[in-house]
Protein backbone atom coordinates (compact mmCIF):
# COMPACT_ATOMS: atom_id res chain seq x y z
CA UNK A 1 0.00 0.00 0.00
CA UNK A 2 1.42 3.37 -0.98
CA UNK A 3 0.68 5.68 1.92
CA UNK A 4 2.82 8.49 0.56
CA UNK A 5 -0.11 9.83 -1.44
CA UNK A 6 -2.88 9.06 1.03
CA UNK A 7 -5.37 11.75 1.90
CA UNK A 8 -5.44 11.35 5.69
CA UNK A 9 -9.17 11.91 5.98
CA UNK A 10 -10.45 13.39 9.23
CA UNK A 11 -13.05 10.71 9.79
CA UNK A 12 -14.49 12.13 12.99
CA UNK A 13 -15.34 15.44 11.29
CA UNK A 14 -17.25 13.55 8.60
CA UNK A 15 -19.06 11.44 11.17
CA UNK A 16 -20.07 14.62 13.01
CA UNK A 17 -21.29 16.10 9.73
CA UNK A 18 -23.34 12.99 8.97
CA UNK A 19 -24.89 13.00 12.45
CA UNK A 20 -25.72 16.67 12.16
CA UNK A 21 -27.39 16.03 8.80
CA UNK A 22 -29.48 13.11 10.10
CA UNK A 23 -30.49 15.11 13.17
CA UNK A 24 -31.98 17.78 10.92
CA UNK A 25 -33.44 15.39 8.38
CA UNK A 26 -37.23 15.16 8.01
CA UNK A 27 -38.34 11.84 9.48
CA UNK A 28 -40.04 10.78 6.23
CA UNK A 29 -36.76 11.09 4.33
CA UNK A 30 -34.77 8.80 6.62
CA UNK A 31 -35.66 5.55 4.78
CA UNK A 32 -34.54 6.96 1.44
CA UNK A 33 -31.34 8.27 2.96
CA UNK A 34 -30.57 4.97 4.65
CA UNK A 35 -31.11 2.94 1.48
CA UNK A 36 -28.91 5.40 -0.44
CA UNK A 37 -26.11 4.87 2.07
CA UNK A 38 -26.63 1.11 1.84
CA UNK A 39 -26.28 1.28 -1.94
CA UNK A 40 -23.05 3.24 -1.61
CA UNK A 41 -21.77 0.71 0.88
CA UNK A 42 -22.46 -2.12 -1.54
CA UNK A 43 -21.14 -0.32 -4.62
CA UNK A 44 -18.87 2.55 -3.59
CA UNK A 45 -17.99 3.70 -7.10
CA UNK A 46 -18.32 7.04 -8.83
CA UNK A 47 -21.19 5.90 -11.07
CA UNK A 48 -23.30 4.97 -8.07
CA UNK A 49 -22.50 8.31 -6.41
CA UNK A 50 -23.54 10.23 -9.53
CA UNK A 51 -26.74 8.22 -9.87
CA UNK A 52 -27.82 8.79 -6.26
CA UNK A 53 -26.62 12.36 -6.26
CA UNK A 54 -28.88 13.14 -9.21
CA UNK A 55 -31.85 11.76 -7.25
CA UNK A 56 -31.15 13.93 -4.21
CA UNK A 57 -32.86 16.91 -5.83
CA UNK A 58 -36.18 15.04 -5.64
CA UNK A 59 -35.90 14.65 -1.90
CA UNK A 60 -33.96 17.60 -0.48
CA UNK A 61 -34.40 21.34 -0.83
CA UNK A 62 -31.61 23.77 -1.71
CA UNK A 63 -32.40 26.39 0.94
CA UNK A 64 -29.31 27.29 2.97
CA UNK A 65 -30.86 26.40 6.32
CA UNK A 66 -28.18 24.27 7.95
CA UNK A 67 -25.56 26.19 9.86
CA UNK A 68 -22.60 24.33 11.26
CA UNK A 69 -20.09 24.93 14.00
CA UNK A 70 -17.38 25.72 11.47
CA UNK A 71 -19.31 28.78 10.31
CA UNK A 72 -20.37 27.18 7.02
CA UNK A 73 -23.92 27.29 5.77
CA UNK A 74 -25.36 24.35 3.86
CA UNK A 75 -28.57 23.40 2.14
CA UNK A 76 -29.88 19.88 2.81
CA UNK A 77 -29.40 19.08 -0.89
CA UNK A 78 -25.75 20.08 -0.99
CA UNK A 79 -24.92 18.40 2.27
CA UNK A 80 -26.65 15.18 1.16
CA UNK A 81 -24.66 15.09 -2.07
CA UNK A 82 -21.41 15.76 -0.26
CA UNK A 83 -22.09 13.04 2.29
CA UNK A 84 -22.85 10.46 -0.39
CA UNK A 85 -19.59 11.30 -2.09
CA UNK A 86 -17.54 11.23 1.10
CA UNK A 87 -19.17 7.93 2.08
CA UNK A 88 -17.91 6.41 -1.18
CA UNK A 89 -14.54 8.07 -0.70
CA UNK A 90 -13.88 6.61 2.73
CA UNK A 91 -14.76 3.13 1.46
CA UNK A 92 -12.04 3.25 -1.17
CA UNK A 93 -8.74 1.53 -0.39
CA UNK A 94 -6.45 4.17 1.12
CA UNK A 95 -4.07 4.14 -1.83
CA UNK A 96 -6.83 4.92 -4.36
CA UNK A 97 -8.68 7.58 -2.40
CA UNK A 98 -6.75 10.39 -4.02
CA UNK A 99 -7.54 9.10 -7.52
CA UNK A 100 -11.20 8.73 -6.57
CA UNK A 101 -11.37 12.31 -5.28
CA UNK A 102 -9.77 13.65 -8.47
CA UNK A 103 -12.21 11.69 -10.60
CA UNK A 104 -15.20 12.81 -8.57
CA UNK A 105 -14.05 16.42 -8.76
CA UNK A 106 -13.81 16.21 -12.53
CA UNK A 107 -17.32 14.76 -12.84
CA UNK A 108 -19.35 16.96 -10.50
CA UNK A 109 -20.82 20.41 -11.21
CA UNK A 110 -19.63 23.68 -9.69
CA UNK A 111 -22.04 23.51 -6.73
CA UNK A 112 -20.69 20.10 -5.76
CA UNK A 113 -17.14 21.29 -6.27
CA UNK A 114 -17.87 24.12 -3.85
CA UNK A 115 -19.11 21.58 -1.28
CA UNK A 116 -15.99 19.46 -1.64
CA UNK A 117 -13.69 22.46 -1.39
CA UNK A 118 -15.41 23.73 1.74
CA UNK A 119 -14.37 20.54 3.55
CA UNK A 120 -11.17 19.78 1.64
CA UNK A 121 -9.17 20.30 4.81
CA UNK A 122 -11.01 17.32 6.32
CA UNK A 123 -10.71 15.19 3.21
CA UNK A 124 -7.05 15.86 2.49
CA UNK A 125 -5.23 16.58 5.71
CA UNK A 126 -1.95 15.53 4.07
CA UNK A 127 -2.15 18.12 1.27
CA UNK A 128 -1.68 15.63 -1.54
CA UNK A 129 -4.56 17.22 -3.48
CA UNK A 130 -2.90 20.63 -3.42
CA UNK A 131 -2.64 20.69 -7.20
CA UNK A 132 -6.35 19.96 -7.60
CA UNK A 133 -7.26 22.76 -5.18
CA UNK A 134 -4.95 25.27 -6.85
CA UNK A 135 -6.33 24.40 -10.28
CA UNK A 136 -9.85 24.85 -8.94
CA UNK A 137 -8.78 28.25 -7.61
CA UNK A 138 -8.03 29.45 -11.14
CA UNK A 139 -11.76 29.85 -11.67
CA UNK A 140 -13.56 33.13 -12.28
CA UNK A 141 -16.54 31.79 -10.31
CA UNK A 142 -16.31 33.85 -7.13
CA UNK A 143 -18.41 31.38 -5.09
CA UNK A 144 -16.13 28.53 -6.02
CA UNK A 145 -13.05 30.63 -5.31
CA UNK A 146 -14.54 31.76 -1.99
CA UNK A 147 -14.94 28.12 -0.96
CA UNK A 148 -11.16 27.83 -1.04
CA UNK A 149 -10.19 31.28 0.14
CA UNK A 150 -12.63 31.95 2.99
CA UNK A 151 -13.20 30.02 6.22
CA UNK A 152 -10.90 27.29 4.93
CA UNK A 153 -7.68 26.25 6.66
CA UNK A 154 -6.40 24.25 3.68
CA UNK A 155 -4.49 27.12 1.98
CA UNK A 156 -2.88 28.12 5.27
CA UNK A 157 -1.62 24.57 5.81
CA UNK A 158 -0.53 23.69 2.29
CA UNK A 159 -0.02 26.76 0.05
CA UNK A 160 3.42 28.25 -0.42
CA UNK A 161 3.89 31.79 0.80
CA UNK A 162 3.78 33.03 -2.79
CA UNK A 163 0.59 31.09 -3.63
CA UNK A 164 -1.08 32.34 -0.45
CA UNK A 165 -0.28 35.93 -1.40
CA UNK A 166 -1.84 35.36 -4.84
CA UNK A 167 -4.89 33.90 -3.10
CA UNK A 168 -5.22 37.05 -1.00
CA UNK A 169 -4.85 39.36 -4.01
CA UNK A 170 -7.41 37.42 -6.03
CA UNK A 171 -9.86 37.40 -3.11
CA UNK A 172 -9.41 41.15 -2.87
CA UNK A 173 -9.97 41.60 -6.60
CA UNK A 174 -13.18 39.56 -6.30
CA UNK A 175 -14.32 41.83 -3.45
CA UNK A 176 -14.50 38.92 -1.01
CA UNK A 177 -14.35 39.63 2.71
CA UNK A 178 -10.72 38.77 3.23
CA UNK A 179 -10.99 39.03 7.01
CA UNK A 180 -12.51 35.53 6.73
CA UNK A 181 -9.32 34.10 5.25
CA UNK A 182 -7.81 31.61 7.68
CA UNK A 183 -4.13 32.44 8.13
CA UNK A 184 -4.25 36.00 6.83
CA UNK A 185 -2.73 37.39 10.03
CA UNK A 186 0.16 34.92 9.88
CA UNK A 187 0.96 35.93 6.30
CA UNK A 188 1.15 39.66 6.92
CA UNK A 189 4.70 40.90 6.57
CA UNK A 190 7.16 42.81 4.39
CA UNK A 191 6.28 40.95 1.16
CA UNK A 192 2.53 41.43 1.55
CA UNK A 193 3.13 45.05 2.54
CA UNK A 194 4.99 45.58 -0.72
CA UNK A 195 2.23 43.91 -2.78
CA UNK A 196 -0.47 45.89 -0.99
CA UNK A 197 1.29 49.20 -1.52
CA UNK A 198 1.89 48.45 -5.20
CA UNK A 199 -1.80 47.71 -5.61
CA UNK A 200 -2.62 50.91 -3.78
CA UNK A 201 -0.31 52.83 -6.12
CA UNK A 202 -2.01 51.25 -9.14
CA UNK A 203 -5.50 52.10 -7.92
CA UNK A 204 -4.52 55.68 -7.13
CA UNK A 205 -2.81 56.13 -10.51
CA UNK A 206 -5.95 54.88 -12.24
CA UNK A 207 -8.07 57.22 -10.11
CA UNK A 208 -10.01 54.24 -8.79
CA UNK A 209 -11.56 53.80 -5.36
CA UNK A 210 -9.15 52.10 -2.98
CA UNK A 211 -10.38 48.59 -2.09
CA UNK A 212 -11.92 48.81 1.38
CA UNK A 213 -10.24 45.62 2.52
CA UNK A 214 -6.76 46.54 1.25
CA UNK A 215 -5.89 47.86 4.69
CA UNK A 216 -6.29 44.34 6.15
CA UNK A 217 -3.24 43.21 4.16
CA UNK A 218 -0.88 45.68 5.76
CA UNK A 219 1.31 44.96 8.79
CA UNK A 220 1.77 48.58 9.80
CA UNK A 221 4.50 47.84 12.33
CA UNK A 222 6.60 46.21 9.60
CA UNK A 223 6.40 49.03 7.05
CA UNK A 224 9.74 50.49 6.01
CA UNK A 225 10.25 54.14 6.80
CA UNK A 226 9.88 54.97 3.09
CA UNK A 227 6.59 53.06 2.91
CA UNK A 228 5.35 54.75 6.03
CA UNK A 229 6.29 58.17 4.65
CA UNK A 230 4.46 57.32 1.40
CA UNK A 231 1.28 56.45 3.29
CA UNK A 232 1.57 59.47 5.59
CA UNK A 233 1.88 61.75 2.56
CA UNK A 234 -1.20 60.17 1.00
CA UNK A 235 -3.09 60.70 4.27
CA UNK A 236 -2.02 64.36 4.31
CA UNK A 237 -3.29 64.70 0.74
CA UNK A 238 -6.57 63.11 1.94
CA UNK A 239 -6.27 60.38 -0.65
CA UNK A 240 -6.76 57.61 1.90
CA UNK A 241 -9.62 56.95 4.31
CA UNK A 242 -9.01 58.19 7.90
CA UNK A 243 -8.64 54.61 9.12
CA UNK A 244 -5.20 54.47 7.43
CA UNK A 245 -4.11 57.48 9.45
CA UNK A 246 -5.45 55.83 12.62
CA UNK A 247 -3.29 52.77 12.02
CA UNK A 248 -0.19 54.86 11.31
CA UNK A 249 -0.73 56.89 14.48
CA UNK A 250 -1.24 53.75 16.54
CA UNK A 251 2.05 52.25 15.31
CA UNK A 252 3.91 55.48 16.00
CA UNK A 253 2.41 55.54 19.51
CA UNK A 254 3.45 52.00 20.33
CA UNK A 255 6.98 52.68 19.05
CA UNK A 256 7.26 55.69 21.38
CA UNK A 257 6.16 53.49 24.26
CA UNK A 258 8.85 50.94 23.47
CA UNK A 259 11.56 53.66 23.28
CA UNK A 260 10.49 55.28 26.57
CA UNK B 1 -12.49 58.85 -41.03
CA UNK B 2 -9.09 57.62 -39.79
CA UNK B 3 -8.11 54.00 -40.32
CA UNK B 4 -8.27 51.79 -37.24
CA UNK B 5 -6.87 48.37 -36.37
CA UNK B 6 -7.70 46.41 -33.20
CA UNK B 7 -4.64 44.27 -32.43
CA UNK B 8 -6.15 42.33 -29.51
CA UNK B 9 -9.76 41.19 -29.61
CA UNK B 10 -11.41 37.79 -29.08
CA UNK B 11 -13.93 37.82 -31.93
CA UNK B 12 -14.93 34.18 -31.51
CA UNK B 13 -16.83 35.42 -28.44
CA UNK B 14 -18.56 38.24 -30.30
CA UNK B 15 -21.58 38.53 -32.56
CA UNK B 16 -21.91 39.42 -36.24
CA UNK B 17 -23.40 42.78 -35.10
CA UNK B 18 -20.01 43.55 -33.58
CA UNK B 19 -18.26 42.89 -36.90
CA UNK B 20 -20.74 45.17 -38.69
CA UNK B 21 -20.37 47.97 -36.13
CA UNK B 22 -16.58 47.69 -36.15
CA UNK B 23 -16.42 47.90 -39.93
CA UNK B 24 -18.78 50.89 -39.88
CA UNK B 25 -16.52 52.60 -37.30
CA UNK B 26 -13.47 52.26 -39.56
CA UNK B 27 -11.78 49.16 -38.14
CA UNK B 28 -10.04 47.51 -41.06
CA UNK B 29 -8.47 44.56 -39.33
CA UNK B 30 -8.11 42.64 -36.10
CA UNK B 31 -5.72 40.29 -34.36
CA UNK B 32 -7.28 37.52 -32.32
CA UNK B 33 -4.91 36.04 -29.74
CA UNK B 34 -5.62 32.57 -28.40
CA UNK B 35 -6.86 32.81 -24.83
CA UNK B 36 -8.58 31.11 -21.92
CA UNK B 37 -12.13 29.94 -22.58
CA UNK B 38 -13.50 30.90 -19.17
CA UNK B 39 -13.01 27.45 -17.71
CA UNK B 40 -10.27 24.88 -17.77
CA UNK B 41 -9.66 22.84 -20.91
CA UNK B 42 -9.22 19.16 -20.18
CA UNK B 43 -7.23 17.84 -23.13
CA UNK B 44 -4.99 18.93 -25.97
CA UNK B 45 -7.76 18.21 -28.50
CA UNK B 46 -9.64 21.19 -27.14
CA UNK B 47 -6.71 23.41 -28.16
CA UNK B 48 -6.47 21.81 -31.62
CA UNK B 49 -10.12 22.58 -32.36
CA UNK B 50 -9.82 26.08 -30.93
CA UNK B 51 -6.72 27.00 -32.95
CA UNK B 52 -8.24 25.51 -36.11
CA UNK B 53 -11.41 27.53 -35.55
CA UNK B 54 -9.45 30.77 -35.14
CA UNK B 55 -7.58 30.17 -38.40
CA UNK B 56 -10.57 28.78 -40.25
CA UNK B 57 -14.15 29.65 -39.41
CA UNK B 58 -13.45 32.89 -37.52
CA UNK B 59 -11.18 34.27 -40.22
CA UNK B 60 -13.89 33.47 -42.75
CA UNK B 61 -16.58 35.08 -40.57
CA UNK B 62 -14.57 38.31 -40.31
CA UNK B 63 -14.14 38.38 -44.08
CA UNK B 64 -17.94 38.26 -44.49
CA UNK B 65 -18.01 41.75 -42.97
CA UNK B 66 -14.98 43.18 -44.73
CA UNK B 67 -12.52 42.83 -41.83
CA UNK B 68 -8.99 41.42 -42.16
CA UNK B 69 -8.50 38.77 -39.47
CA UNK B 70 -5.17 37.53 -38.11
CA UNK B 71 -4.32 35.37 -35.12
CA UNK B 72 -1.71 35.03 -32.42
CA UNK B 73 -1.37 31.42 -31.33
CA UNK B 74 -0.07 30.30 -27.97
CA UNK B 75 -0.70 28.76 -24.60
CA UNK B 76 -2.50 31.14 -22.27
CA UNK B 77 -0.75 31.91 -18.94
CA UNK B 78 -3.45 30.30 -16.78
CA UNK B 79 -3.28 27.14 -18.87
CA UNK B 80 0.44 26.77 -18.27
CA UNK B 81 -0.51 25.55 -14.80
CA UNK B 82 -1.74 22.21 -16.13
CA UNK B 83 1.76 20.94 -16.95
CA UNK B 84 0.81 17.68 -18.71
CA UNK B 85 -1.66 19.35 -21.08
CA UNK B 86 0.59 22.39 -21.46
CA UNK B 87 3.49 20.22 -22.65
CA UNK B 88 1.25 18.62 -25.29
CA UNK B 89 0.06 22.04 -26.45
CA UNK B 90 3.65 23.15 -26.91
CA UNK B 91 4.23 20.11 -29.09
CA UNK B 92 1.41 21.13 -31.46
CA UNK B 93 2.26 24.84 -31.62
CA UNK B 94 4.84 24.47 -34.43
CA UNK B 95 2.15 23.18 -36.79
CA UNK B 96 0.24 26.45 -36.33
CA UNK B 97 2.99 29.06 -36.12
CA UNK B 98 3.79 28.86 -39.82
CA UNK B 99 0.19 28.97 -41.00
CA UNK B 100 -1.36 31.77 -43.04
CA UNK B 101 -2.74 34.52 -40.88
CA UNK B 102 -0.65 33.70 -37.81
CA UNK B 103 1.22 36.90 -37.02
CA UNK B 104 2.50 36.23 -33.50
CA UNK B 105 2.91 33.89 -30.59
CA UNK B 106 0.36 34.91 -27.98
CA UNK B 107 -1.12 35.74 -25.72
CA UNK B 108 1.41 34.30 -23.33
CA UNK B 109 2.80 35.56 -20.04
CA UNK B 110 1.92 35.42 -16.37
CA UNK B 111 -1.25 34.93 -14.35
CA UNK B 112 -0.30 33.67 -10.87
CA UNK B 113 3.43 34.00 -11.65
CA UNK B 114 4.09 30.33 -10.85
CA UNK B 115 7.21 28.31 -11.78
CA UNK B 116 5.11 26.51 -14.44
CA UNK B 117 4.14 29.86 -16.01
CA UNK B 118 7.82 30.82 -15.96
CA UNK B 119 8.76 27.65 -17.82
CA UNK B 120 6.09 27.86 -20.53
CA UNK B 121 6.63 31.57 -21.08
CA UNK B 122 10.33 30.96 -21.69
CA UNK B 123 9.66 27.97 -23.97
CA UNK B 124 7.18 29.94 -26.07
CA UNK B 125 9.59 32.86 -26.36
CA UNK B 126 12.12 30.33 -27.69
CA UNK B 127 9.54 29.13 -30.22
CA UNK B 128 8.91 32.71 -31.33
CA UNK B 129 12.65 33.12 -31.87
CA UNK B 130 12.76 29.94 -33.97
CA UNK B 131 9.82 31.04 -36.13
CA UNK B 132 10.98 34.67 -36.20
CA UNK B 133 7.55 35.77 -35.03
CA UNK B 134 6.52 38.70 -32.86
CA UNK B 135 5.20 37.93 -29.37
CA UNK B 136 2.15 39.28 -27.59
CA UNK B 137 2.62 39.19 -23.81
CA UNK B 138 -0.23 39.49 -21.31
CA UNK B 139 0.62 41.12 -17.97
CA UNK B 140 -1.13 39.77 -14.89
CA UNK B 141 -4.06 41.33 -13.05
CA UNK B 142 -2.51 40.66 -9.65
CA UNK B 143 0.99 41.72 -8.64
CA UNK B 144 1.10 43.59 -11.93
CA UNK B 145 4.30 45.45 -11.20
CA UNK B 146 6.12 42.29 -10.08
CA UNK B 147 4.74 40.40 -13.09
CA UNK B 148 5.85 43.06 -15.55
CA UNK B 149 9.36 43.16 -14.08
CA UNK B 150 9.57 39.38 -14.25
CA UNK B 151 8.34 39.43 -17.87
CA UNK B 152 11.11 41.83 -18.86
CA UNK B 153 13.65 39.68 -17.06
CA UNK B 154 12.55 36.51 -18.91
CA UNK B 155 12.65 38.31 -22.27
CA UNK B 156 16.29 39.19 -21.54
CA UNK B 157 17.11 35.71 -20.25
CA UNK B 158 15.78 34.09 -23.42
CA UNK B 159 17.44 36.70 -25.59
CA UNK B 160 14.58 37.44 -27.96
CA UNK B 161 14.92 40.83 -29.65
CA UNK B 162 12.87 43.31 -27.64
CA UNK B 163 11.50 45.00 -30.75
CA UNK B 164 9.74 41.69 -31.53
CA UNK B 165 7.78 41.83 -28.26
CA UNK B 166 4.69 43.77 -27.28
CA UNK B 167 3.82 43.86 -23.59
CA UNK B 168 0.10 44.31 -23.13
CA UNK B 169 -2.47 45.58 -20.62
CA UNK B 170 -0.08 48.27 -19.39
CA UNK B 171 -1.16 51.04 -17.05
CA UNK B 172 0.25 54.12 -15.36
CA UNK B 173 2.62 52.16 -13.13
CA UNK B 174 3.78 49.43 -15.54
CA UNK B 175 4.23 51.50 -18.71
CA UNK B 176 7.31 53.32 -17.30
CA UNK B 177 8.95 49.93 -16.66
CA UNK B 178 8.45 48.88 -20.30
CA UNK B 179 9.60 52.28 -21.58
CA UNK B 180 13.07 51.38 -20.34
CA UNK B 181 13.13 48.54 -22.89
CA UNK B 182 12.78 48.36 -26.66
CA UNK B 183 9.51 46.41 -26.36
CA UNK B 184 6.30 47.78 -27.83
CA UNK B 185 3.66 49.03 -25.42
CA UNK B 186 0.12 47.63 -25.48
CA UNK B 187 -2.89 49.10 -23.68
CA UNK B 188 -6.34 47.57 -23.37
CA UNK B 189 -9.13 50.09 -23.13
CA UNK B 190 -11.98 48.57 -21.15
CA UNK B 191 -15.35 49.82 -19.90
CA UNK B 192 -14.39 49.66 -16.20
CA UNK B 193 -11.10 47.94 -15.48
CA UNK B 194 -7.68 48.04 -17.14
CA UNK B 195 -7.65 51.47 -18.90
CA UNK B 196 -10.12 54.17 -19.96
CA UNK B 197 -9.97 56.34 -23.09
CA UNK B 198 -9.19 59.41 -20.99
CA UNK B 199 -6.39 57.71 -19.07
CA UNK B 200 -5.00 56.45 -22.38
CA UNK B 201 -4.97 59.97 -23.76
CA UNK B 202 -3.14 61.16 -20.64
CA UNK B 203 -0.47 58.49 -21.15
CA UNK B 204 -0.03 59.52 -24.80
CA UNK B 205 0.29 63.16 -23.73
CA UNK B 206 2.91 62.28 -21.14
CA UNK B 207 4.95 59.66 -23.01
CA UNK B 208 4.31 60.35 -26.71
CA UNK B 209 3.13 58.02 -29.46
CA UNK B 210 6.21 55.97 -30.29
CA UNK B 211 5.55 52.20 -30.13
CA UNK B 212 2.28 52.90 -28.30
CA UNK B 213 -0.50 50.49 -29.23
CA UNK B 214 -4.14 50.42 -28.15
CA UNK B 215 -6.63 47.55 -28.27
CA UNK B 216 -10.06 46.67 -26.90
CA UNK B 217 -9.21 43.15 -25.65
CA UNK B 218 -12.96 42.58 -26.00
CA UNK B 219 -14.05 39.05 -25.14
CA UNK B 220 -17.05 37.24 -23.64
CA UNK B 221 -16.99 39.53 -20.61
CA UNK B 222 -18.39 43.05 -20.34
CA UNK B 223 -16.17 44.77 -22.88
CA UNK B 224 -16.51 47.00 -25.94
CA UNK B 225 -15.24 46.13 -29.43
CA UNK B 226 -15.42 49.80 -30.41
CA UNK B 227 -12.89 51.02 -27.82
CA UNK B 228 -10.21 51.65 -30.45
CA UNK B 229 -12.29 54.17 -32.45
CA UNK B 230 -13.63 55.60 -29.17
CA UNK B 231 -10.04 56.21 -28.06
CA UNK B 232 -9.49 57.89 -31.44
CA UNK B 233 -12.33 60.27 -30.67
CA UNK B 234 -10.91 60.96 -27.19
CA UNK B 235 -7.51 61.70 -28.76
CA UNK B 236 -9.04 64.14 -31.23
CA UNK B 237 -11.02 65.81 -28.43
CA UNK B 238 -7.72 66.28 -26.59
CA UNK B 239 -6.11 67.96 -29.58
CA UNK B 240 -4.25 65.11 -31.29
CA UNK B 241 -4.21 65.37 -35.09
CA UNK B 242 -5.80 62.73 -37.34
CA UNK B 243 -2.29 61.67 -38.37
CA UNK B 244 -1.34 61.06 -34.72
CA UNK B 245 -4.58 59.17 -34.13
CA UNK B 246 -3.88 56.94 -37.12
CA UNK B 247 -0.26 56.46 -36.04
CA UNK B 248 -1.27 55.06 -32.66
CA UNK B 249 -4.49 53.30 -33.61
CA UNK B 250 -3.48 51.81 -36.96
CA UNK B 251 0.15 52.15 -38.08
CA UNK B 252 1.88 51.20 -34.82
CA UNK B 253 -0.06 47.97 -34.42
CA UNK B 254 0.29 46.99 -38.08
CA UNK B 255 4.00 47.87 -38.15
CA UNK B 256 4.63 45.70 -35.10
CA UNK B 257 2.76 42.61 -36.34
CA UNK B 258 3.95 43.05 -39.96
CA UNK B 259 7.36 41.99 -38.61
CA UNK B 260 5.89 38.46 -38.92
CA UNK B 261 6.02 38.69 -42.71
CA UNK B 262 2.40 37.50 -42.63
CA UNK B 263 0.75 40.90 -42.91
CA UNK B 264 1.02 43.29 -45.86
CA UNK B 265 0.40 46.83 -44.69
CA UNK B 266 -0.84 47.96 -48.07
CA UNK B 267 -3.46 45.21 -48.18
CA UNK B 268 -4.56 45.79 -44.60
CA UNK B 269 -4.95 49.51 -45.31
CA UNK B 270 -7.87 48.76 -47.63
CA UNK B 271 -11.17 47.24 -46.50
CA UNK B 272 -11.52 43.64 -47.52
CA UNK B 273 -13.96 43.27 -50.42
CA UNK B 274 -17.09 41.52 -49.17
CA UNK B 275 -18.52 38.51 -50.96
CA UNK B 276 -21.11 36.85 -48.77
CA UNK B 277 -21.84 34.19 -51.36
CA UNK B 278 -18.72 32.37 -50.20
CA UNK B 279 -18.95 29.56 -47.69
CA UNK B 280 -16.65 27.86 -45.18
CA UNK B 281 -17.00 24.07 -45.15
CA UNK B 282 -20.50 24.54 -46.59
CA UNK B 283 -21.38 26.92 -43.79
CA UNK B 284 -22.33 30.60 -43.99
CA UNK B 285 -22.84 33.38 -41.46
CA UNK B 286 -26.01 34.36 -43.30
CA UNK B 287 -29.38 33.20 -42.06
CA UNK B 288 -31.60 33.72 -45.08
CA UNK B 289 -30.36 37.24 -45.88
CA UNK B 290 -29.50 38.39 -49.40
CA UNK B 291 -25.70 38.02 -49.72
CA UNK B 292 -23.79 41.31 -49.94
CA UNK B 293 -21.29 41.36 -52.80
CA UNK B 294 -18.97 44.31 -53.34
Amino acid sequence: MNLENSLEIKHQALIDLQEYFIKHLEHALLPWWQQALDQIQQTPDIHKVMQLSSQCKRYFNDDPTLSLYNNLVWSPLRLARLLLLTQALIQQPVDTQQTFLHQAFAWVDDQEKISILKVINWLDNSGCCLDLVQQAGRTSNSQLFAAIALNNAYPMHHYTERAFHQLILKALSMSLEIQHMVGLAEHRGPVLNQLALELLEEQLAADRAISDDLIHLVAFSLLTSAQRKYLEDLCLQRRLAPIWQDHLVKVRGSERLIVS
Amino acid sequence: MPKYFDPHIHMLCRTTDDYQNMAAAGILGVIEPAFWQGQARTCVGSFVDYFDTLLGWERFRASMFGIHHFSAIGLNPKEANSPSIAAEVLDILPRYLGRDGVVAVGEIGYDDITPEEDLFLARQLELAKQFNLPVLIHTPHRDKIGGTKRTLAVIREVGIAEHMVIIDHLNEVTLPLVLESDCWRGHSVYPNTKMSEQRMVALLQEYGTEKMVVNSAADWGISDPLKVPKTGQAMRDAGFTDAQVEQVLFHNAVDFFAQSGQMDKQIVSTPLAIDQRRQWQNNSALRGQEPVVE
